[in-house]
């Protein structure tokens, strides 16, 4: 039976804030490959059209991230075909249960990465927005600054070391109560 | 795998550069070691937060079903090889645009006597905008003064500094951290700010933005009626109407603060403001360093404050604010082991002093507050004093964001000492009332902090002021 327009605004919210978690997880199960954007906008459709099945008051997370697994390994199965080297579905799913069981804290995350990247001097900060804000390649950004392209990959396993150092100390603030 | 070959290896992987045998033995070590797998998570926690970070606004703003809809069937309509028509059709039509309009530049804008400003574009060489001019993919930098903000759209707004914010569509400004009131014209609709703790989208109105590090964002509406997204926790959103002003807490839900319109500016001032409070703040790692600075003869000792919302946890009590005694370390004292104040964001304490010897109320010459605790940020400050002359309506004094302390270490403790003067020696006059709300300070449960004393100095007003 369709849900009324209620539900409907209730489950279209329940996606929404499942996202980030949507997005973690999705990435968990394949790290460093294109297309998380895709599987995740595959998902929320599929999730959409599943809203009549989902119970309300039951696990969403849950749900939304096993209805996440097989859009996943669909897209890995198609690269695999394509020959892309990727973890074997054993170590894939371990990883993702493994990710799945951490409490989150996407939220406390964000505000001591923005915390730590404020930090950070302004070149280096640079760097790290155009890596993850842009959609071009570092070989462009190292004509642009008239760095080598192997300078900038220096930089930014530097970088990236730092801000996991950093935000782990943030988070170990957070955590602290007087 | 050493641990530097792990590292190197992860990142790798998450860069989509890791393959070959290289690949292969990160895999193995990742099913034979659960430390490798921890390491994998942090990569994985970091990678993820650094791209939803960037990419959040979008996926923030979630899709609506209709356009993954449309997506799918453009996808269908694109392996038929009718997208590519699409493409021509609609190349020829921006190429017609281009043709016959000069573009009016997207952002305009002017500074303040006094102001330094800073402004960076994505466009190089010729292509770079010239002059007081913002494009998609320009940012703003004010170190100090004040700007004026005029979109093409029509949407107007005044920044204050320090601020940082960078155009990325005509009516998507990311905003880091300022002050900025907007006026937004019925025909800009849509116009959306994102700063690092929400997403606001105007439906026609005027309203203001609080944006600094490590506090929370807040928004404050004028006119009108605004949409505010949390980009945290429960990311819930609400509609804000004129009145109204809230900011979203560590979880996502909204909560309500005062609408503080005389924080914004609507106009560019035509000279340097300078400051006529003077603060002066300091602050040790040593927990006790002001402990001998709380004084027992200010205005507010003895009197009874009216409160709200405060944390009544470990005996800790707004009345021990300005008792003159500052307290000992957590657990010292059997039966009151957090001895001083513990704020939630919000938590207010109002004292009538009334209206004096000859009814003229009281000048207010300087004001000190002193936070201290033992580790974890509890001992930053972050409050609003308020004063209300004889029976006048109360007014924002000043506001103090002071959080050196959010890098201590958890077991070392620190303490801050803040004081409030004024360049003429009085900082208010005629004033029968005196009230204070505590803010949000970085790095601590809450945003709270351990308030330890309040004073609040002066005398009987003598003339009217």
């Amino acid at each position: 039976m369709e849900l009324d327009a209620t539900q409907q605004a209730e489950f279209v919210s329940q996606i929404a804030n499942h996202q980030a978690a949507l997005h973690a997880y999705i990435i968990s199960l394949m790290p460093g490959m294109d297309g998380v954007d895709d599987v995740l906008q595959e998902t929320n459709l599929v999730l959409w059209e599943k809203r009549r099945t989902f119970e309300p008051g039951s696990n969403f997370r849950a749900w939304a991230c096993a209805i996440a697994r097989f859009r996943v390994m669909g897209h890995r199965r198609k690269l695999g075909r394509l020959g892309f080297q990727m973890f074997d579905d054993d170590l894939a799913e371990q990883l993702a249960a493994e990710c799945e069981a951490e409490p989150e804290e996407l939220t406390d995350r964000i505000r001591a990465l923005e915390h730590c990247l404020g930090r950070l001097p302004e070149k280096e900060r640079a760097l790290i927005d155009f890596r993850y804000f842009s959609d071009s390649q570092l070989e462009e950004y190292a004509a642009q600054c008239g760095r080598p392209v192997n300078s900038l990959r220096v930089s930014l396993f530097r970088i990236r070391t730092a801000l996991k150092k950093c935000i782990t100390g943030e988070l170990t603030l957070y955590r602290n109560r007087p | 795998m050493n641990h530097s070959e792990l590292e190197h290896h992860l990142q790798e992987l998450f860069d989509g550069r890791l393959e070959g045998q290289a690949f292969e033995n990160l895999q193995q070590e990742l099913r034979d070691d659960p430390a490798a797998r921890a390491a994998y998570r942090e990569h994985l926690h970091l990678h993820h937060a650094l791209e939803f970070r960037t990419k959040g606004v979008d996926r923030l703003n979630v899709v609506p079903m209709e356009r993954v809809v449309k997506r799918r069937e453009l996808r269908t309509m694109r392996n038929a090889g009718l997208a590519a028509v699409a493409l021509l059709v609609l190349g020829a039509l921006v190429m017609a645009l281009v043709a016959s309009h000069q573009p009016k530049p997207t952002l305009t804008f002017n500074t303040a006597p006094g102001t330094e400003t800073s402004i960076s574009h994505s466009s190089k060489g010729e292509d770079a905008p010239e002059g007081m001019v913002l494009e998609p993919g320009s940012r703003l930098k004010i170190i100090t003064g004040t700007v004026e903000l005029e979109f093409s759209s029509g949407v107007r707004g005044i920044i204050r500094g320090p601020a940082d914010l960078t155009l990325q569509r005509e009516d998507l400004l990311e905003l880091t951290n300022g002050t900025v009131w907007f006026e937004v014209p019925s025909k800009a609709v849509g116009f959306t700010v994102n700063t690092p703790d929400l997403v606001l989208t105007d439906l026609g109105t005027g309203f203001g933005i609080i944006s600094e590090p490590n506090f929370l964002d807040e928004v404050h509406v004028f006119d009108g009626v605004v949409e505010v997204r949390s980009r945290h926790g429960l990311k819930k959103k609400e509609l804000l109407k004129a009145g109204q002003a809230r900011y979203a807490g560590p979880a996502g839900r909204w909560k309500e603060t005062p609408v503080r319109r005389d924080h914004f500016l609507d106009e560019l001032p035509t000279k340097i403001i300078e400051p006529a409070v003077v603060s002066t703040e300091e602050s040790s790692g040593n927990q006790l360093a002001y402990a001998d600075d709380a004084s027992d003869s200010d205005l507010l000792h003895g009197l009874t404050p009216v409160t709200t919302g405060w944390n009544l946890g470990g005996k800790a009590h707004p009345k021990e604010l300005t008792d003159g005694i500052h307290g000992a370390k957590y657990e010292q004292v059997l039966g009151d082991p957090v001895q001083g104040a513990w704020t939630t964001v919000g938590a207010t304490a109002e004292y009538h002093l009334g209206t004096g010897a000859k009814e003229l109320g009281y000048d207010i010459t300087s004001i000190q507050s002193i936070a201290d605790w033992n580790g974890a940020g509890f001992g930053n400050q972050a409050w609003t004093v308020e004063v209300k002359p004889v029976g006048g309506s109360y007014r924002i004094l000043h506001t103090v964001n002071y959080h050196p302390l959010t890098s201590q270490p958890l077991d070392g403790g620190g303490a801050t000492k803040v004081t409030l003067a004024d360049k003429s020696g009085v900082l208010a006059s005629g004033i029968e009332s005196v009230k204070f709300t505590a803010s949000h300070v970085a790095g601590s449960v809450g945003n709270s902090f351990v308030w330890r004393e309040l004073d609040v100095f002066g005398g009987p007003t003598k003339r009217t002021p």
